[in-house]
């Protein structure tokens, strides 16, 4: 039986490829040219985390037998992540491979590898697996359009959870301005999919810029793909210690699908996502940082894609009369509902607030409370974080997540309604 | 006798401008030597150490480019490696590796103990002050500077220097100049790149119990960091 699964065997050489490189290379180039590895400048780091968790894990009626969805009430998993970097003049090669352990799986994922090369002091040319993140936003991030946040473990601490996962492949360019502007050009196919779940190829045309005087920054983009449209992102310096900011998208195609009607005995009407439809995402924000170190975010999100309540309101009645599943077609009915509802957002108005410190109480403990509220049902998350140094590179944390707002709403349809998880990071 | 009178006025308001030019224009060229001091050029880099009263130390590479530039690279502790903060004009960002992005963030974000990513990434003051008055005090002149705008860190500063225009102490006060948030003495002052510069900061934080923080300099170069470096979008390539 082997120890891990590995996705496929492509990964596996493009792996073996990689360790080639960064690890055989170098050595080769000593044996042959000592003018060559002095040139060369190669960087490994990386770090091995664990955890624990405890939750909650009774049925709900959208997931009435967890143990059989991959829920359960104790969880532990593991992970080691090896990133890798080498200079070589104008060409540098990056790559992050992990190997993760969760739900008795263990995979080994190529989260990252590409190669850039410095055609100028200005321009660089990449191609490869890449992860990209876009815009200033905490709770939802509208302009972060190729990631998924379900991709995400959100036990760990986001800079954590938003690395560890796999990257785009893409092939383009940045072509940094005189003018304090970035222009990236870049196409990503479609053969290899992408975290977020799209399948068609993607091209797109970002660019970022500064105002020296005004402390504003922005980012434009456009983009094709499963559903084009362009995003806009920007952030503001209020003044010593308010930030304002918006991230936003107004893409072509709803991703949602939803329900017309469902018959007596449990069969689902469902209307295919509009394919036709604008949808605007947008997310305003305001951060500010007080002289005793604790820093606010709050945030306000309105997606028109989201669920009306008349849409709602035919999904909890859906729910009602297919649960208890006591048929084969009511069985079905379910899995199309869990299908359809598997997208981390669903309604259209959130409140999102953070609260953080970097030393809190006298000491390096990292605290952290989030709280991502359903403005349309009521329902809502709150998060909880204590995470504490126990030397210069290995770290201790607790997390506690709590979701409410009663049966069958955004956030309380499926089981894990509350968890607690311990943690701890060894960074190499 | 209206016209005496009127004479008698503007020349009251003539010399009330040329006293105003006289002190405006002697403490903007004194403020510009204070920066000299400060910073030996336009473009270098050196190494920080901040070390706080609680034992925990961070090292930073800094990199300057045109006075207005600041790019802060984190080096230690092992927790902190990769982080970067960016400080162009008005604008401030900070780049934590796993993030992937480029975040901005308020000049007042603490870095560690009284210390703000400003104090690190900023090494001129005319850039963010102007010059409200200067007195004369024992031993030096009293620098009363006041912020250009809302996105300066500190809202007002006084900033006392020596008959060389080395400065010597600098209080900072919010943004209503009203409280006092810390002190800052400039020390240990060596031949660095041709002239005496300090190289020990120590920041007495007022808001918590006047704990110390020291900052220390090393390694000052003359260096032209590439102008791409100063961008946001560069960091997660530092």
């Amino acid at each position: 039986m082997c120890f891990f699964q590995i996705k496929s065997l492509f990964i596996l050489v493009k792996i073996l490829l990689v360790i080639f490189v960064f690890g055989l290379l170098p050595n080769l180039a000593l044996g042959q040219d000592t003018t060559l590895i002095n040139e060369i400048s190669f960087d490994t780091s990386g770090y091995i985390s664990a955890y624990g968790q405890l939750t909650d894990n009774g049925g709900t009626d959208l997931v009435p037998n967890p143990s059989g969805s991959k829920y359960s009430g104790k969880q532990e998993g593991y992970d080691v992540v090896l990133q890798m970097r080498l200079d070589y003049q104008k060409l540098r090669l990056k790559s992050q491979i992990r190997l993760e352990h969760a739900y008795d799986d263990t995979e080994l994922l190529m989260d990252e590898t590409y190669g850039e090369y410095s055609i100028t002091d200005q321009v660089l040319f990449f191609a490869g697996r890449r992860i990209t993140a876009y815009g200033q936003s905490y709770g939802l991030n509208p302009a972060d359009i190729l990631h998924d946040p379900l991709q995400e473990v959100k036990i760990y601490p986001s800079d954590k959870s938003r690395n560890d996962i796999e990257g785009t492949d893409m092939v383009g360019f940045d072509w940094f301005t005189d003018n304090n502007g970035t222009l990236t050009i870049f196409f990503a196919p479609s053969f290899a999919g992408r975290d977020n779940g799209d399948k068609e190829d993607l091209l797109m045309i970002r660019y970022a810029g500064f105002s020296l005087e005004g402390a504003l920054d922005y980012g434009l983009s456009a983009f094709s793909g499963d559903r084009m449209g362009f995003g806009l992102s920007a952030s503001y310096g209020l003044n010593e210690a308010t930030v304002l900011y918006i991230d936003s998208s107004v893409r072509y195609g709803r991703e949602k699908k939803s329900i017309a009607g469902y018959d007596g005995t449990g069969n689902l009407s469902i209307i295919p996502a509009d394919e036709d439809a604008i949808i605007a995402f947008a997310t305003f924000g305001a951060g500010r940082s007080f002289n005793n170190g604790w820093s606010v975010n709050l945030e306000y999100s309105h997606d028109s894609g989201g669920y009306s309540s008349g849409e709602w309101g035919r999904i909890e009645q859906a729910l009602a009369i297919i649960t208890p599943a006591n048929s084969a077609v009511m069985e079905r009915s379910l899995g199309q509902l869990n299908n359809l509802l598997d997208h981390y957002m669903l309604r259209k108005n959130y409140g999102f607030i953070r609260l953080a410190h970097d030393k809190f109480a006298d000491f390096d403990l990292v605290t952290e409370f989030s709280l991502l509220h359903s403005l349309d049902d009521g329902s809502g998350s709150i998060g909880t974080r204590f995470e504490l140094p126990l030397s210069d590179n290995v770290t201790a944390g607790l997390y506690g997540s709590l979701k409410y707002g009663g049966s069958n709403k955004e956030f309380t349809l499926r089981p894990n309604a509350s968890a607690l998880a311990f943690y701890t990071m060894v960074k190499f | 006798m209206l016209i005496s009178a009127f004479k008698t006025i503007f020349f009251v308001f003539l010399l009330f401008i040329a006293e105003f030019s006289v002190v405006h224009a002697s403490g903007i060229d004194l403020l510009k030597q204070v920066d000299e001091v400060r910073a030996p050029g336009a473009d270098f880099s050196f190494k920080v150490k901040v070390s706080a009263s609680d034992g925990t130390v961070m090292t930073m590479n800094v990199s300057m480019k045109d006075n207005t530039k600041g790019l802060v690279q984190y080096v230690a502790p092992k927790k902190t490696v990769g982080r970067v903060i960016l400080f162009v004009g008005r604008n401030m960002w900070i780049y934590i590796p796993g993030s992937r992005r480029a975040l901005r963030i308020s000049p007042q974000q603490q870095v560690l103990g009284g210390v703000s990513s400003a104090d690190i990434a900023r090494t001129v003051y005319s850039i963010d002050y102007a010059v409200a008055g200067v007195d004369q005090v024992k031993g030096g002149q009293l620098l009363h500077l006041t912020a250009k705008s809302q996105s300066a860190a500190y809202g007002k500063v006084d900033l006392t220097v020596n008959m060389s225009a080395e400065p010597q102490m600098a209080v900072f006060f919010t943004k209503n100049g009203k409280r006092k948030l810390k002190t800052v003495y400039f020390e240990d002052y060596r031949v660095v790149l041709g002239r005496e510069r300090p190289t020990k900061l120590r920041v007495i934080d007022h808001l918590s119990g006047d704990d110390v923080t020291i900052i220390s300099y090393s390694a000052y170069e003359i260096k032209d960091t590439p102008a791409a470096w100063f961008q946001p979008s560069y960091l997660s390539r530092l």
